[in-house]
């Protein structure tokens, strides 16, 4: 480690002419004793010395540990994408960038450990000091909490954490969590490049812990669904991916496809016909149903006022629907009439066609039907 | 004005009201699920009949348990938005039936699922007892549920801080296109992309499975 130039700091700070110059330069003397004692050497006394304590207080009152917490989960995001980049090149750059970016929570550590050195050599901090003081230490242990999360994407660049942990003295290691945690754990580094959890090795038990529970990932779960996630398909609250997922798994597991069956049931009697007056218009005879799905049916009106009638379950509401006739390049598009659908079939009944049922959050539906 | 005259809005409004006042409310809701109580019946009775189970004798189990859901966490849950029609006030009655219409699914869910032979767990035979086989089948389900809602969490993350990569999974996981010139295709990328950003995807969803997990804790 290169000797501070304190001379050069204690002339910065004789040469401060405001307040909050002269506590910046509080902070970066106190970095450097502090720097140099965790390096396990001696600090003299000397620069300490020559900091008042408004010039300590001072410092303790801009030293702002929230903006931590944004650089090292930067940094963390750095040495991530480091792991996953593609060329050696952008690795480094990555590396570099994640470095950096744990650069101002160690700076702190040492400005906290030379504030102890300049407490031991010319007595201590005043009331109002002690409180910014404990307000800091409060802080900086909220933005700590989240080094077990952000260790495991700092393995990325392990190589350099450890040498940066090297050169701390023993005794102040383990507190630089952003040095030395999981400083070993290489192997988590490959777990996130490889494309089978279970293959990958593990040197401890957290990498270990971590390569089975990341096993999760592979293969989303094909699991049944819960009693929370029906209620959220019958609000309308299921992610996309899910209940497509989910409309797959009930087709082989036949317990879900009761439970979506059963989801689908409406809360009100609704009649045979289409409940509008519209819809109840006379046709020559009663309406089929030609297809059904958990989130809507369709019925077919045969007689002068032939149409599909796309009706939605109970809970569901449709956007759009839209008829292919055949190989015909134009769709028949459904109308709205009260929250169903539909679509003339004047000249096209007889034929096959499919029809396609748009759903809330982008997911579409295709059905085929006879006309 | 006495409770019989007040419209279940009017009803429901007042019990938010009293709720907020920390007011004792049990008067106006046992009047509101009085009067639900026939439509209530009529939603049993159609799951019933879709799990082709279930006794008239379920009924009254069932609406106290959905009643008692209801006061626990629908009061604060309904949200006065009509799922069939978008921006417009939803009946009270609604939500609760939809309350009743999932206590009926998930006791008869159980009631199947609690009978039903199990050829693939060995560890069945081991358990002959009903009651061993019921707490095991409901570990099992806590268990698969916990692992699909930390899965889906996930990928929400996923989707929220790196939408192409989500969607390149979703295809290439959720949808089975297990094929990356299928994938880009699709994607309109090119294949090395593909292979790219489920890498990526998959690199993240550890990650924050990880995270999730330790949240937990």
């Amino acid at each position: 480690m290169s000797t501070p130039d304190f001379e050069a700091l204690a002339k910065k700070l004789a040469g401060a002419k405001h307040t909050r110059e002269r506590s910046a330069v509080a902070g970066e003397i106190l970095g450097a004793a502090g720097a140099l004692i965790r390096g396990g050497q001696q600090a003299a006394d000397g620069p300490l010395k020559g900091l008042s304590r408004d010039d300590v207080e001072g410092w303790l009152s801009v030293v702002d540990a929230e903006a931590l917490k944004a650089d090292l989960q930067r940094g963390a995001e750095a040495a991530f994408e480091a792991v996953l980049a593609e060329s050696e090149s952008e690795a480094k750059e990555f590396q570099a960038w994640a470095l950096e970016a744990l650069h101002g929570r160690d700076t702190l550590e040492a400005a906290l450990v030379g504030l102890a050195a300049w407490e031991a050599a010319t007595g201590s901090l005043g009331e109002a000091g002690k409180r910014l003081r404990e307000r800091l230490a409060e802080k900086l242990a909220r933005v700590d909490a989240q080094g077990a999360a952000l260790s495991r994407r700092l393995v990325g660049i392990n190589a350099a954490r450890r040498a940066a942990r090297d050169r701390l003295a023993p005794q102040y290691r383990e507190r630089a969590w952003w040095f030395s945690s999981r400083a070993e754990c290489d192997d988590l580094a490959a777990l996130w490049k490889s494309t089978d959890a279970g293959k990958a090795s593990a040197h401890c038990p957290a990498c270990a812990r971590d390569r089975d529970n990341a096993k999760l990932a592979e293969r989303p779960p094909g699991a049944c669904a819960t009693e929370d996630e029906l209620w959220k398909l019958d609000s309308d609250e299921m992610p996309t991916a899910r209940r497509r997922l989910l409309e797959k798994h009930a087709r082989a597991c036949p317990e879900c496809a009761l439970a979506l069956q059963a989801v689908a049931v409406p809360l009100f009697d609704a009649p045979e016909t289409p409940s509008s007056p519209e819809l109840g218009r006379p046709t020559s005879a009663p309406p089929e149903v030609v297809a059904s799905r958990p989130e809507f049916k369709v019925l077919r009106f045969r007689g002068p006022n032939a149409r599909l009638v796309v009706e939605p379950a109970g809970g569901q509401r449709l956007l759009a629907a839209a008829l292919k006739v055949g190989s015909a390049s134009a769709s028949i598009a459904g109308q709205s009439v009260g929250s169903a659908l539909e679509c003339d079939l004047k000249g096209v009944a007889g034929k096959r066609g499919t029809l396609r049922v748009e759903l809330p959050g982008g997911r579409s539906v295709d059905v085929d039907v006879d006309i | 004005m006495p409770l019989l005259d007040l419209q279940d809005e009017e009803l429901f409004a007042e019990i938010s009201r009293k709720r907020a006042a920390g007011e004792d409310v049990r008067a106006e809701v046992g009047e509101l699920v009085r009067r639900w109580r026939q439509p209530a019946a009529a939603v049993i009775r159609k799951i019933q009949k879709s799990y082709m189970r279930g006794s008239p004798d379920d009924e009254g189990d069932i609406f106290q348990e959905a009643v008692a859901k209801f006061i626990a966490k629908g009061l604060d849950q309904f949200r006065g938005q009509s799922i069939e029609n978008p921006g417009t006030a939803a009946a009270p009655m609604a939500f609760f039936l939809r309350i009743v219409k999932h206590v009926a699914i998930d006791r008869y869910r159980r009631q199947r699922e609690h009978l039903a032979p199990d050829r693939g767990d060995e560890e069945r035979e081991e358990e002959p007892h009903e009651v061993e086989r019921g707490v095991h089948a409901a570990r099992r389900r806590e268990e698969q549920g916990e692992a699909s809602e930390l899965y889906w969490a996930a990928f929400h993350r996923l989707e929220q801080e790196h939408p192409n990569e989500a969607k390149a999974w979703d295809l290439y996981r959720h949808q089975d296109v297990e094929d990356h010139n299928e994938c880009a295709r699709i994607l309109g990328i090119t294949v090395a992309n593909s292979y790219k950003r489920v890498s990526r995807a998959q690199a993240y969803l550890r990650a924050y499975l990880l995270e999730l997990m330790d949240a937990q804790r």
